[in-house]
């Protein structure tokens, strides 16, 4: 398969994870079971603003759930990534690593063929 | 490596683009990881005091011959001890559950090791009292060397992640 074919998969591709931040928050959800909204802030360097808005998104697409909680006079958010997205994520991953390893193949059997190819032009 | 948010738009996909991608979602998963084994400062002392002090309250108590109280106020010490350790989840911010394998291995360990306390106890002539109140005082520093070394490890790891 060539990058192009892979990159042609369209529908492998999750929408909802193209956005970077979109991704790196789904990908820190999805190796715990609950994470606070200002530890993924704070892993995610982004402003409150921003996580708030790729929150709201992946929330809106079902991938995402939103739990306030007050511990004692703070109230803290819990973001937890749902089954349908940890399934989305997985999905997406794939075609990731599909478009990523078709790009490696590819390089592969271009360096094979090249010296080749420039070994045999002072021949001729 | 941490992601921007760059533009509002979703950027295109090229191979060396989901290459770096697929690196960051490694990179996410990973510090998640460690961040939920981070043990709380304050953690270590507290679970050490808890059975230090059941411990050696329960020796005392067996040694005037009362027993009773120490049944129910162990209940007391099991449920504080869970409270302490769902605190101690919520302190770093990230939540893993523990599968039942985990639990039941640290409960064999912990089962095991004051199984060990005992009988070196008994075999030294210390009787109850004295064994009651050596094993919580092992169990609890147990605890606490195992918070402190875990946090050096998790530390170092995610300062080497960084």
């Amino acid at each position: 398969m060539t990058p192009g074919a892979a990159a042609s998969q369209g529908a492998a591709f999750d929408a909802a994870f193209r956005h970077p931040t979109r991704l790196t928050v789904a990908a820190f959800l999805s190796a715990c079971d609950e994470a606070e909204f200002a530890t993924v802030r704070d892993y995610c360097q982004v402003s409150d603003s921003v996580l708030s808005k790729a929150a709201s998104a992946l929330e809106a697409a079902g991938y995402l759930g939103i739990r306030k909680g007050a511990a004692g006079k703070r109230f803290r958010t819990w973001l937890c990534l749902t089954d349908d997205g940890r399934d989305a994520l997985a999905r997406h991953l794939e075609a990731l690593q599909a478009l990523a390893s078709a790009a490696r193949d590819a390089g592969a059997a271009r360096a094979e063929t090249e010296p080749s190819h420039s070994a045999a032009q002072p021949n001729a | 490596m941490p992601t921007q948010d760059r533009s509002p738009d979703a950027p295109s996909l090229d191979a060396d683009a989901a290459a770096s991608a697929l690196r960051d979602v490694e990179a996410a998963r990973t510090r998640a990881e460690l961040r939920a084994r981070l043990v709380p400062s304050w953690y270590g002392p507290s679970a050490a005091a808890l059975p230090a002090a059941y411990g050696m309250g329960m020796g005392a108590a067996n040694s005037h011959g009362i027993n009773g109280i120490w049944g129910w106020a162990g209940l007391l010490v099991v449920l504080l001890g869970l409270g302490l350790a769902r605190l101690r989840k919520r302190a770093t911010g990230v939540l893993v559950g523990r599968s039942p394998a985990r639990k039941r291995a640290v409960a064999l360990s912990v089962a095991a090791a004051l199984a060990v306390v005992w009988g070196v106890c008994l075999s030294l002539g210390l009787g109850v009292p004295v064994t009651l109140g050596v094993a919580g005082v092992v169990l609890g520093l147990g605890v606490w060397a195992h918070s402190a070394w875990q946090n050096t490890t998790v530390t170092r790891k995610l300062r080497e992640g960084a």
